[in-house]
């Protein structure tokens, strides 16, 4: 069991790419969320929101979550869409996308983290970050 | 997929040795030592009167450069033995020159494996073609003369969260083959592919799909859901079955990420053409209130007909399971009292005896590890539990004496809370915590013992210093073998368990041992590597122990 450093927590906020994937993701994720919760903000959704979404919608929220984070990694340093495109799919071949795993990994890891009651208040991109530093793909990034 | 016109031809012309033939050669062609997994060896000339003169003969140093848990079992054929490593490296000795002959090294692609870059060893076919599954959930085939790759199929996709440990099971001319991967919302499944072409022959999903849907499975009418058992047994499993059955509707696709993962290798009885498998724990692991129902057929004992791949039956040991308690150690085929068993034991410390024909209970037997609270709830407090997470028994397969009619169980005694809410949250600081937390001040240890299949009593144990994981080996020469982790390998009276040889291994000997001939003498090896989980210290050594070579000589 490791540690996410506070360092690397900031230095990950300051990077573009990370606020990046999460508006990205949040507007992915908002669509399937927003059926079931229209009053619920994104960037908000926690723990207890997540125990109220039904298998098919955490599969949806984490898919839509993980396009944008993959969106936002790979706009880094792109000029326009083809070589957005051209560097998603090199990301993905060399498995170098931060979040690399199925949705379901995450899905399931993230029930598992919000079954704690003291990580219920959590923002679920926090669990997100937890679960992959869990699963050996800690943020490394340092600011662009 | 790649396959030579060579390879083809090859199986043609091979005359198929049965894994009971290769024994009476002296022979170890199985994981299990035979197809019924008993780790039951023939061979008697190391016996209870010279055991005690046991040298170290050969040493296999893999050289591997990234250790793990060593769990591999080697195998041995036609005068060479061929070993499997962490992260999926592999190599064939020579047994007479003591030289590797080759040593294949698998490009790992996306990996993610709950436990480690575990592998527990090949599977071989015809003494020619050796099978591994790999921790990218491909299965390889290997020239076993050469090493070289003969095809490489991906079994499933490992960003999934699939991966493979166990060492495949040859069938005929069919290699069968599971998934790791119960902790990140798989929907398990074993598979039997043609040995030659790597063609899909069936597929077995461990966790059955509702009516309507073209894997439903008529041994589960209910699908996943089961029939709502509030028991395990006679113990009590605190189900709310109201609640479960409000919820079903909301939850009624977790089925398809519902674990599952079949990581042992099965066992084999020919008579009932039957494959006998142990299916991991359901996903997530510890949130049992998103799974509502009795998560069939997780934590279960199932036999799948070997022709077609469906269930013939299924055993469950605990119904909606949210301990972790899942059914792991390699099921076991034998006679008991005359009738045909299937024997598993289980992480909740009990070994259960199954009719193989019909998998009604036959008995459980007496627990071989303390228990406490068993089935109790996790609280904010903590709720002090045996067997601890790791279970009993955990992965590490059992042997059988037939003639005795004893199971031989390496165990773990690990006190542990079972905690709902045991750290406050801070800012930044990564806690995922684990909802087994192990109790400061209170020993652990390891039991070794004897399990009367016919009485169900436990007939002697052994304590030693530290948690068991790894796995056992019986002789005819009234013999049982098994390792502990400060690398201690020792021997038993299989009759009275009196210690009778220990070598000290240096790196912990957490796997299962193994026995064979080879020029007229009979050799012990055991993989002795250590255990990553349990901080057991590393290594990358096969040790073979023999008599000595003058005494040998006299034989």
């Amino acid at each position: 069991m490791g540690f996410l450093p506070v360092d690397a927590l900031r230095a990950m906020a300051g990077t573009r790419w990370f606020w990046m994937a999460l508006l990205v993701a949040g507007a992915l994720t908002g669509t399937a969320w927003s059926r079931q919760n229209p009053h619920r903000h994104w960037l908000g959704v926690n723990g207890a929101d997540w125990q109220q979404m039904k298998p098919d919608v955490r599969l949806a929220y984490v898919e839509g979550f993980l396009a944008g984070a993959a969106l936002g990694q790979a706009a880094t340093g792109a000029r326009d869409s083809a070589q957005v495109r051209t560097a998603i799919e090199k990301l993905s071949r060399d498995d170098g996308l931060r979040f690399p795993y199925g949705a379901n990994v995450y899905a399931s890891r993230i029930s598992d983290f919000y079954w704690w009651k003291n990580h219920v208040p959590l923002p679920t991109w926090h669990a997100f970050l937890e679960v992959n530093t869990a699963l050996g793909r800690p943020i490394t990034d340092t600011l662009p | 997929m790649r396959i030579s016109s060579r390879w083809w031809v090859a199986p043609v012309l091979l005359a198929v040795a049965s894994p009971l033939s290769a024994q009476g050669k002296g022979e170890w062609t199985t994981y299990g030592g035979n197809d019924r997994n008993q780790r039951y060896s023939t061979l008697n000339l190391i016996t209870t009167a010279n055991v005690s003169q046991l040298v170290p003969r050969k040493i296999f140093q893999t050289g591997i450069s990234k250790l793990g848990s060593f769990e591999n079992t080697p195998l041995v054929s036609n005068g060479v033995m061929y070993v499997t490593t962490p992260y999926n490296s592999a190599m064939a000795y020579d047994l007479t020159t003591n030289k590797e002959l080759w040593r294949y090294e698998h490009k790992l692609g996306s990996t993610i494996a709950c436990c480690g870059p575990n592998n527990r060893g090949f599977g071989i076919h015809g003494g020619a073609h050796l099978y591994m599954g790999t921790l990218d959930a491909h299965l390889v085939a290997l020239d076993a003369k050469t090493g070289k790759v003969l095809w490489d199929k991906e079994v499933a996709d490992p960003s999934f969260g699939y991966s493979i440990t166990h060492a495949p099971l040859i069938i005929g001319d069919n290699v069968i083959v599971g998934v790791s991967g119960g902790e990140y919302g798989i929907r398990g499944h074993v598979t039997a592919y043609n040995a030659m072409s790597g063609d899909q022959v069936w597929r077995w999903y461990s966790i059955p799909a509702p009516q309507g849907d073209p894997t439903f499975d008529d041994k589960a009418p209910n699908g996943w859901w089961g029939t709502w058992a509030t028991k395990a047994e006679a113990h009590d499993l605190h189900r709310d079955i109201a609640k479960e059955k409000a919820d079903s509707a909301k939850y009624a696709d977790a089925w398809k990420v519902g674990g599952g993962g079949v990581w042992t290798t099965p066992a084999y009885d020919k008579d009932l053409n039957a494959i006998f498998v142990s299916v991991g724990n359901p996903s997530p692991d510890l949130d049992g209130s998103i799974r509502p129902g009795d998560n069939l057929y997780t934590d279960a004992v199932v036999s799948i007909d070997a022709t077609t791949g469906k269930t013939n039956w299924y055993y469950q040991t605990v119904p909606h399971d949210v301990w972790d308690l899942d059914a792991t150690s390699p099921p076991v085929v034998v006679n008991v009292d005359g009738k045909k068993a299937v024997v598993h034991a289980g992480k909740t410390a009990w070994v259960y005896v199954l009719d193989a024909a019909t998998g009604k209970l036959i008995r459980k037997t007496d627990n071989f590890t303390p228990q406490e609270n068993m089935f109790a709830l996790p609280s904010d407090k903590g709720t002090r539990m045996l067997p601890g997470a790791n279970g009993g028994a955990e992965w590490s397969p059992i042997a059988v004496d037939p003639t005795l009619g004893y199971a031989f169980v390496a165990g773990l005694h690990q006190p542990m809370n079972y905690i709902t809410h045991s750290a406050p949250y801070e800012k930044g600081k990564l806690w995922l915590g684990s909802a087994f937390v192990a109790i400061p001040g209170e020993e652990q240890y390891g039991l070794y013992s004897a399990v009367n299949l016919k009485t169900g009593k436990i007939a002697w144990q052994n304590k030693v210093p530290q948690p068991m994981m790894g796995g056992a080996l019986a002789t005819v020469g009234g013999l049982t073998f098994t390792g502990e982790g400060n690398g201690n390998f020792n021997a038993y009276s299989s009759k009275t368990g009196k210690l009778l040889w220990q070598f000290s291994g240096g790196a912990g000997c957490n796997s299962a041992p193994m026995t064979f001939m080879h020029g007229g003498e009979q050799f012990i090896a055991v993989a002795c590597g250590g255990n990553f989980q349990l901080s057991y210290p590393l290594g990358d050594a096969v040790l073979v122990f023999g008599l000595p070579k003058h005494a040998a000589a006299k034989k």
